[in-house]
């Protein structure tokens, strides 16, 4: 089961303590194909489906299946595409594969403390202390990998090298049927010695070296570590210092053990469950003062967290609550309640009771802060103590949409402008708005001071009392001459300009519009709309 | 002998409509005056009387630009009632969007309520009129309003206001017929208070 990579295999065990000057003994638990993997869980894709991940456009991963095809990593989508055309494609998150190693992070815990996550579907450890253990480095890896295939339905190979980067690449030549890899101590720079220089590639900072390398004649790692170290370190620099020092299998990796987030998650748990919001609501308290005082306990501040609930039916309802300065007990259970009056609502119940009892409430604290970072009176952003209590019991009096905060964002519809948010959520912060993109076809001159919410159908008129329209190549065939606002008579239009178009979003059908200006007799200026045929007035200017 | 609970009996009712009758006749001093917009003081010399309400008809944008003073100076602002407000125009006229309140909708009977609560923490209160109001209710929130020195402006009617500010549109700037853009507004204000009438004229925005 085991490969032997190096060669001589009689000088490798646990009691093997005595060369020197080689990088440090490194255990490496690989999942290979991890981001595949786990967008698959996620998702739900057969594992036999072609599958791709594309970041800014090229390929970053792909399935066993995909791959077949010739969808490589590194290819662009379109042409990933045009070899594989059945293919799902789909964008690659980091966040989730973190998240969905996370149990195999923990499985490992269980048998070797300390571990070292590389990335995602890649986790190290030092060697040394788990080979005394379970009696050498063979053995340690034997126990990890059979504990971790009982507990991970996922192919896992392990390999031991000296250094982190030998060990990788250990692991890169494991397969199904000898997952683990065991390069003898000292034995690294023998095993490294064949691979081709592009192994660096991912290693060193600077990208071209491979290249020039390969230029100049040196091929394998063995060459390159041929070279005396001061000459690769005086033509490239600090890369190729690090690059000399891996390619020689000294390589000694700062491993630094995780520290284990401390998980906040409380949950309030009903039995039987109950349909009555109060009531959840004061089941939930006790475990929301507990969150409070551990998080008080951990010198934390959270100001997003979400709220999972889950109803008899078995449905789940969740969502994340985001607060602009971070949350109290109170602020916390009046986001229970307005989730709780949102289900409500999205069962058509009348009054506050919901149709459907909820049995769990889950409050999970999505992003924490240190408390030292939002000492008050250095930003001197969070508004004072009694115009939150006030503003906050107007919103109990009023509903959560009752009392809103607003800003300024960017977009071409003047109502798309404007961002309304219920008071006591985050806005969007300067980058999610967007301001200083250019927007062509948004509106010059000075900003109406009525924008209305929903636009409102009106009426214009040429001089015989036609409606004015709009054809498809933006032309107006006859001037407007009256202008009839929602439920009044017909005013004359004293001056207009016009059409100024607004294209935006024509690959999902959005229809494209074309904006008037409008002054009618009473003095009154509007900012209307049309699609051609029927108008609306968008924005009035008083 | 002589019940002095009696005569020493303070009449709140009385007292206020006393403090409100020297308000309007201006014996109070103009100390304490929230500031306005440096182009609507040729409007308001002595800057917005705090506590008392103002009545405006015929622009919005003249509300935005009361708001702006006092906004300016770090106080909190809030608008009640008016669902359709540009938000963009009020960060124009320069209020402070981080310390601007919307109540969009209040259900007629919370009218009051809203605005006394947000009286309480809010420099000015810029709310749509709420239809008829009884006796007790006008005088409640005026009276909170005083204590608490807040301005109130209310689009549209209002009984006894402090002053009324009837805006109205002179003219535009920049659009013709088929071609140009609107660059300015021509407003004509005209303020009566304390039964007297002054008028004057604000191109919006001053440049183009």
């Amino acid at each position: 089961m085991t490969a032997d990579l190096g060669l001589d295999t009689s000088s490798a065990g646990a009691s093997d303590h005595s060369t020197s000057g080689a990088g440090l003994r490194v255990l490496l638990v690989w999942c290979p194909q991890w981001s595949v993997v786990a967008v698959r869980r996620a998702q739900g894709i057969a594992s036999d489906a072609q599958l791709a991940l594309v970041d800014k456009g090229v390929v970053v991963a792909s399935s066993a299946a995909a791959l077949e095809e010739g969808v490589t990593p590194g290819l662009r989508v379109r042409q990933a595409q045009h070899r594989c055309p059945d293919m799902t494609v789909l964008p690659y998150d980091p966040a989730l594969e973190l998240a969905a190693f996370e149990p195999v992070m923990r499985a490992i815990e269980e048998k070797v403390p300390g571990i070292h996550l590389v990335r995602p579907g890649l986790a190290a450890v030092r060697a040394q202390g788990p080979s005394r253990f379970y009696g050498g480095d063979r053995a340690a890896a034997h126990t990890l990998l059979t504990h971790l295939q009982a507990r991970v339905d996922h192919p896992v190979r392990v390999a031991v090298a000296d250094g982190l980067f030998a060990a990788e690449q250990a692991a890169y030549t494991t397969t199904d049927d000898s997952p683990v890899a065991h390069v003898p101590r000292g034995e690294s720079a023998t095993f490294l010695a064949h691979l081709p220089v592009d192994t660096l590639d991912r290693e060193v900072a600077d990208g071209r070296m491979s290249n020039v390398l390969r230029r100049m004649g040196i091929r394998t790692l063995g060459d390159l570590a041929a070279l005396p170290r001061a000459d690769v370190h005086a033509r490239f620099g600090a890369s190729g210092l690090r690059a000399h020092r891996l390619a020689g299998g000294v390589d000694v990796p700062a491993l630094a053990p995780r520290a284990v987030p401390q998980d906040l998650t409380v949950e309030a748990t009903l039995d039987p469950g109950s349909d009555q919001v109060e009531h959840i609501v004061a089941v939930c308290q006790p475990q929301v003062d507990a969150l409070m005082s551990r998080l008080t306990a951990a010198a934390l501040l959270c100001h997003g967290l979400r709220i999972v609930m889950r109803t008899e039916a078995g449905r789940v309802h969740r969502r994340l609550w985001q607060h602009p300065w971070h949350f109290t007990a109170n602020e916390v259970l009046d986001r229970v309640r307005w989730q709780l009056q949102d289900v409500a609502a999205d069962d058509g119940s009348e009054d506050d009771s919901l149709h459907r009892a909820v049995v769990s409430v889950r409050i999970e604290p999505e992003s924490v802060d240190a408390a030292a970072h939002h000492a008050p009176g250095l930003w001197g952003d969070r508004p004072d103590e009694h115009v939150v209590q006030t503003l906050t019991g107007l919103q109990h009096q009023l509903g959560h949409h009752g009392v809103l905060v607003s800003t300024v964002s960017g977009g071409r519809l003047l109502d798309e402008r404007r961002v309304l948010r219920p008071w006591g959520d985050a806005l969007p912060d300067r980058w999610e708005r967007r301001l200083e993109q250019p927007w062509p076809g948004t509106v010059p001159g000075p900003a109406p001071a009525t924008v209305f919410a929903q636009a409102r159908p009106v009426q214009v008129l040429g001089a015989d009392r036609e409606a004015v329209s709009v054809d498809d190549r933006s032309e107006v065939r006859t001037p407007p001459a009256w202008f009839v606002p929602t439920g009044d008579a017909p005013r004359p239009v004293t001056a207009w300009a016009g059409p100024w178009p607004v294209r935006q979003r024509w690959w999902r059908a959005h229809r494209a519009f074309n904006r008037f200006q409008l002054v009618d007799g009473r003095e009154q200026a509007w900012l209307l709309l049309t699609d051609g045929r029927d108008w609306w007035a968008e924005a009035r200017y008083d | 002998m002589f019940d002095y609970g009696e005569v020493i009996q303070p009449f709140p009712d009385a007292v206020s409509d006393l403090q409100e009758m020297l308000q309007q006749r201006g014996t109070t001093p103009a100390a304490g005056a929230l500031p306005v917009h440096p182009r609507l003081a040729p409007a308001f010399p002595s800057g917005l009387r705090p506590g008392v309400v103002y009545s405006l008809v015929g622009s919005v944008s003249i509300a935005l630009a009361l708001l702006a003073g006092p906004s300016q100076h770090g106080a909190w602002c809030g608008v009640v009632g008016l669902p359709d407000l540009g938000v963009e125009a009020a960060a124009a006229w320069g209020v402070d969007l981080d310390r601007l309140v919307l109540v969009p909708a209040p259900e007629p009977p919370q009218w009051v309520s809203t605005v006394a609560a947000l009286a309480e923490v809010a420099g000015v209160v810029v709310a749509a009129s709420p239809g008829r109001l009884s006796g007790g209710e006008v005088q409640r929130l005026t009276a909170r309003l005083r204590t608490r020195r807040t301005s109130l402006v209310v689009i549209g009617p209002w009984e006894r206001p402090a002053a009324t500010v009837r805006a109205t549109t002179v003219g535009w700037d920049g659009l013709a017929q088929g071609h140009g853009a609107l660059t300015r507004q021509h407003v004509r204000l005209d303020i009566t208070e304390r039964h007297q009438q002054r008028s004057c004229c604000l191109t919006i925005p001053e440049t183009p």
